[in-house]
């Protein structure tokens, strides 16, 4: 692989030891991926923060980087912890596992990572078109993909921290044009109209493209909502976190016809078959109403909050949200509206990377939400939307 | 000590720094999962199903076909390697970014092998195996096995 000589120096370990090991691995990975050189990165987002998840391997491994003084070289940020420090009664957690997720996040923070815990790192900082990326977490990947023309592999394990510390990725995957071409045509012959819908779609179009790239024809509006439920869910049944809609995604210029190998029709039975799969049979009662995977952005609040007041609150409903979000919301009183509804906002975590209390089924209406929280914490799932 | 050298050429992935190493071979046919198939404080292979369930991979050079499983899994093999349990070298047919980045940090040789299936007689016997990915086997433990 080519290097530049600032790349050989933090290779060779002039920036210290784990400069050179996050550029080692970076080396070695993008060569076994068929990279010929390192590009820089605007922006590095770091998944698998949960100490649940990472245990303590990981918490070893990241308390290690930090002692060596390892500073990041560009904007970055992290995923949902485990747990809400201001409303810890709703999680089962043991004082040993609260103390440890702090030292993971403490020791971030000691590296120049934002504070805030979030899978929506495009509210922290809007990635530009074409704009390169280094992120590691699915939804995330896939929103600044398919909705902001960015370009980020889905970047898994340490590889984003590593990206992080040496502000570069390898050339390859969606990083190149050609790459990001769509192969698949689809046509969706019914309306996409609400987040449960366009999670399935995306789970759908994950499914049936096999790995390659689809461009979507279809009615589909531009809900902040409704983007986000499909990036996520098509993140989570296809490894290529990129499909381009017509009407949405800034890139629909690289559709050409020479390059598409298959055409298919999308229609609601397929979209039913889905649900099927995903959204259990109530052996359990419904024990709350969970909205906010991704987590909720500014105008998604507005819009629970304005349908809540209509219809009412008739069950538990819990809706997540990141510091960064929540901040801005509880200044325009907006926190405080929810709260005398009888909505709970938790932030920088949510109930896929935490171990919240919970008895009976969940219902929600994020298709990822379903197909996580099932497997993870073998609860059964609804899917509904508001 | 004389070695037969073996008709087997590894490719190196992340090269040995030294000449060479000698170690014994353990050979797991199931593709291995660090999380959840290897203890990470004592090295122990604990997946039920494998032919290796028990054994220990400290200082082994571990032959599997492929790694499996959650992006922990580089975690785990820096646990073994702070435990000094981690094994001397890995030997795969296929080789992923998560394998490669738990390699990296975890200071152990990585090579591919064109087909596993020729260290399957060599399990619990020593080997040396060149920088350059030549394989040896000691003549006495040939006849001895």
């Amino acid at each position: 692989m080519y290097l530049t000589s600032v790349e050989e120096k933090m290779l060779n370990g002039e920036e210290g030891e784990a400069v050179s090991i996050a550029m080692k691995v970076l080396v070695k990975v993008g060569e076994a991926l068929g990279a010929e050189k390192l590009i820089p990165i605007a922006h590095a987002h770091v998944s698998g923060i949960s100490y649940l998840n990472i245990r303590d391997p990981g918490l070893e491994f990241i308390e290690y980087l930090s002692r060596t003084g390892a500073k990041v070289k560009v904007y970055s940020t992290l995923n949902p912890s485990s747990f809400d420090s201001e409303l810890i009664e709703l999680f089962n957690l043991t004082h040993e596992e609260i103390e440890k997720q702090v030292r993971i996040i403490n020791a971030l923070i000691k590296m120049g990572f934002d504070p805030t815990l979030t899978c929506t790192p495009y509210y922290l900082r809007k990635p530009k078109k074409g704009e390169h990326l280094a992120w590691g977490e699915s939804s995330a990947v896939a929103y600044a993909n398919i909705v902001l023309g960015a370009r980020t592999n889905k970047e898994g394990g340490p590889l984003a921290l590593f990206a992080a510390l040496t502000g570069r990725t390898y050339y390859a995957g969606l990083h190149i044009e050609e790459n990001r071409i769509p192969r698949i045509y689809v046509k969706v012959k019914t309306n996409i109209d609400n987040a449960v819908k366009a999670g399935l779609l995306g789970y759908y179009v994950g499914e049936i493209s096999r790995g390659r790239v689809a461009f979507i024809e279809a009615k589909f509006p531009r809900s902040e909502m409704m983007m986000k439920s499909f990036s996520a869910a098509l993140a989570t049944s296809s490894d290529n976190p990129l499909a381009i809609i017509d009407g949405i995604s800034p890139e629909t210029s690289l559709l050409n016809k020479d390059y598409i190998e298959e055409a298919i029709s999308v229609d609601d039975s397929d979209l039913r078959e889905v649900m099927a799969r995903l959204s259990a049979i109530r052996r359990n009662k419904i024990s709350m109403f969970f909205i906010g995977c991704p987590h909720l952005g500014l105008k998604e609040l507005e819009y629970v909050y304005d349908v809540l007041s209509r219809q009412g609150v008739k069950e538990k409903i819990i809706l997540s949200t990141s510091k960064f979000i929540y901040n801005v919301a509880e200044k325009k009183g907006l926190i405080n509206k929810l709260k005398e509804l009888g909505v709970i906002v938790i932030k920088d975590t949510c109930p896929i990377v935490s171990r919240l209390k919970i008895e009976g089924a969940i219902k929600t209406n994020s298709v990822k939400a379903a197909f996580y929280i099932r497997r993870l914490h073998g609860l059964e799932v609804v899917l509904d939307d508001l | 000590m004389t070695y037969k050298k073996l008709p087997i050429l590894l490719k190196p992935v992340l090269a040995l720094d030294v000449e060479f190493i000698e170690a014994s071979v353990l050979f797991s046919l199931k593709p291995i999962s660090p999380l959840g198939d290897i203890d990470p404080d004592r090295g122990v292979i604990n997946d039920p199903e494998s032919n290796v369930k028990g054994e220990n991979v400290a200082r082994k050079i571990l032959v599997t076909p492929y790694f499996r499983g959650s992006t922990v899994g580089p975690y785990i093999l820096f646990a073994l390697y702070r435990k000094k349990q981690a094994p001397s070298m890995i030997v795969v047919e296929r080789i992923d970014p998560m394998l490669i980045t738990g390699c990296v940090i975890s200071k152990i040789p990585l090579y591919k092998a064109k087909n596993i299936l020729s260290f399957k007689e060599l399990s619990g016997l020593k080997v040396k195996i060149t920088r350059n990915g030549e394989v040896y086997v000691r003549e006495r433990s040939i006849s001895s096995s």
